[in-house]
């Protein structure tokens, strides 16, 4: 059923004509300040310069930067993201959002903070920062980035979340990869891609347990067979550079990572699934 | 967790312990040896055979690194300027064993010329604090310096006067960045009158083709990048300030991440000095922050090091992200950069995962600080940092 949720969500997103990003009108009391600024494409360097790569995996589109001012000439900054689909926009408002606070008032996706509100709506991750951090602007916060949203639908989870194992899955942990800067802080190597998703594939991962260092489980749906076969070759390969390749054969692999803990990979058809972080290597039955 | 793995011993091998490891079962051909990617080379070798001086990093505290608590500094984003000063000295006073006088005797002489490196991007929310440049400007004054001989300074222009640094507010001190940025022509892409003369960036006169970084990194070629970065080829050099100008350098970094890693004292320097970096930080990121501090105009220069955590950001960065921040109140001062960041590093690392952040502690993250101890440009080594609470 959520598998039917997304693929509807995604053909509407890609069904909707690309038309220009535009700032939505200034709720009551508050104005457009100066004018809205685009950033397409490679120009997103322009506006985050130490940001930009994480949105290009996702498939990013354009950026619109607005600002709006009360009649106290307090200012709230309304940033649009548009990225390739809903999807990619689910996947970056989980990565960026931190602990999800939402407001009550709000239907949208969101996670409220005095000092930025975040919100998923389709292809759109949208984020109205308040430099002040002053609570009382948190209603115009949330009209503006509700005004952004529109109608545009609010996400339904992913099928790769089900795919994970549930037992003992961390509330709330279940994020969506694509590539390199997305893997970074989850993988337990140093750096690249080592699940080959090379911002094309979606891998899933979420955390298991209490412990400040989880354990992991990740799933990748890859196109086919050969493309997971050739994306544990590759996990393979940098077992042997990053960690201690404890075994490896044509369906699988184990390995120990640099702080001793352990992991493993599995094969079966077009979907590679991980463990790590594991204080012992896992049963197999 | 329940178990991905149900098959049998022959589909998948359970390694029984260490006594298996590196047992491979079966070797598909497609499974091929991978090397690290070879990193790009550099001229770090011209760096290492300058002399190196009195003042040379680790500088006059190797290892040591102090940590000022003081709640009273910061609440609720309302910075007390007078609780910071007076947290600045007490570090001034632990990292040295000695007052505030003495120290600076150590570190300057009277004619000096002194350049504060501020990080001014995040304005308003994760950039140096204007109250603790004031008591950095306020201990170097007191102690004999003229305000004419201190500059405070960041790469561009535009970022520390939305920071705040500007010459109303620190009057008779410089205000210098090493280049301009024409916001204008960045958005419309259609007016390059404001930075372009000649096919040169307006700001190419400011940095020293003398002195530069070399790495065969290369950068990309079309004018955005060019507005950015003032050079597009494979040569970063320095700000002439940096080269020519400033005999001492202090740098006051923010406590903040960069990715997976941490964006302090020894990035505010590497990416800060020189210009055409975006083409580095794919191939060389960390490196960079030893390499450059190895060029004897930063090495024989910074003296002193303040990490500034009055605020700080644990996730979202580099760039300011205001869900992620919190009062920290506190000051960290070093001489040794590099200690400095070992120090900051690990209370990221703690700070990410108690807020639940995903980390990747891989050795990978601080390779930089021991390449820079093998260097012999600071200690990266935690048990030989002498981490003190002030």
């Amino acid at each position: 059923m959520r598998a039917l949720a997304w693929l509807l969500l995604v053909l509407a997103s890609a069904a909707a004509a690309r038309e220009p990003l535009a700032p939505p009108p200034a709720p009551a009391g508050w104005r457009l300040a100066g004018a809205p600024r685009l950033y397409p494409g490679r120009e997103l360097y322009g506006h985050i310069d130490g940001g930009a790569e994480l949105f290009h995996e996702f498939g990013f589109v354009d950026l619109l930067v607005a600002a709006y001012a009360d009649s106290a000439d307090r200012e709230l900054d309304l940033e649009v993201y548009r990225l390739e689909d809903a999807r990619a926009a689910y996947a970056v408002y989980l990565l960026k959002c931190g602990r999800e606070a939402p407001l009550p008032a709000l239907a949208h996706r969101h996670s409220a903070a005095p000092h930025q509100l975040t919100l998923v709506a389709g292809d759109l991750f949208i984020q109205v920062n308040n430099p002040d951090g002053a609570p009382a602007l948190q209603p115009a916060m949330a009209a503006i980035a509700d005004a952004a949203a529109g109608s545009r639908p609010a996400p339904g989870g992913d099928p790769l979340f089900a795919a994970l194992p549930q037992a003992g899955l961390r509330p709330h942990s279940e994020r969506l990869l694509r590539g390199a800067f997305s893997e970074e802080p989850y993988l337990p190597f140093s750096g690249g891609d080592p699940l080959s998703l090379d911002g094309r594939v979606y891998a899933a991962v979420g955390d298991y347990g209490e412990a400040l260092s989880p354990e992991r489980a990740f799933v990748a749906a890859y196109p086919d067979s050969g493309a997971a076969r050739a994306a544990l070759a590759a996990l393979a390969a940098i077992c042997r550079r990053d960690a201690s390749l404890l075994a490896a054969a044509a369906q699988g692999l184990s390995f120990r990572d640099y702080a001793g803990r352990f992991g493993a990979a599995r094969i079966a058809g077009d979907t590679l699934r991980l463990q790590s972080g594991l204080v012992s290597l896992p049963t197999l039955r | 967790m329940d178990g991905l793995f149900h098959c049998d011993r022959r589909g998948f091998l359970k390694a029984g312990g260490f006594a298996g490891a590196g047992l491979l079962l079966g070797r598909p051909a497609v499974w091929a040896d991978e090397a690290a990617p070879a990193e790009p080379a550099t001229n770090i070798d011209k760096a290492l055979a300058a002399p190196r001086t009195a003042h040379s990093l680790p500088g006059a505290q190797p290892g040591r690194v102090v940590e000022v608590h003081e709640p009273a500094a910061i609440a609720a984003g309302l910075v007390d300027a007078a609780a910071v000063g007076i947290m600045f000295r007490r570090g001034l006073r632990s990292l040295f064993g000695t007052d505030e006088g003495a120290a600076f005797k150590r570190l300057f002489a009277a004619d000096d010329v002194v350049g504060i490196k501020v990080n001014p991007v995040g304005a308003g929310l994760i950039s140096t604090h204007l109250e603790l440049a004031d008591a950095v400007i306020a201990w170097l004054t007191e102690n004999g310096l003229p305000r004419a001989n201190i500059v405070i300074w960041d790469r561009f222009d535009i970022m520390l006067a939305e920071a705040g640094f500007t010459a109303e507010r620190f009057p008779g001190v410089g205000i210098e960045g090493l280049q301009t940025m024409d916001e204008a022509a960045f958005e419309d892409g259609a007016d390059q009158s404001g930075w372009l003369k000649d096919g040169r960036h307006v700001s190419a006169g400011n940095f020293d083709d003398e002195v530069l970084y070399w790495a065969e990194a290369p950068a990309p070629t079309d004018l955005n990048y060019l507005h950015q970065h003032v050079v597009s080829d494979l040569r970063s050099p320095f700000g002439r300030l940096v080269t020519q100008r400033l005999t001492k350098i202090i740098n006051l970094a923010v406590f903040k991440n960069t990715g997976n890693g941490i964006s302090m004292a020894t990035k505010n320097l590497g990416y800060g000095a020189i210009c055409n970096t975006g083409r580095l930080h794919q191939p060389l990121f960390f490196k960079v922050c030893t390499e450059v501090l190895a060029f004897p105009c930063l090495r024989d220069k910074l003296v002193l090091n303040v990490n500034e955590g009055l605020v700080g950001q644990y996730d979202g960065g580099p760039m300011p992200n205001a869900a992620f921040t919190w009062d920290y109140q506190r000051l960290f001062l070093a001489t040794d950069p590099f200690a400095l960041d070992r120090v900051c590093h690990d209370l990221m690392v703690a700070k990410r995962k108690a807020m639940g952040v995903a980390v990747n502690e891989h050795p990978r993250y601080t390779d930089y600080l021991r390449y820079a101890e093998t260097l012999g440009l600071g200690i990266a080594d935690p048990a030989r940092i002498e981490h003190l609470q002030a």
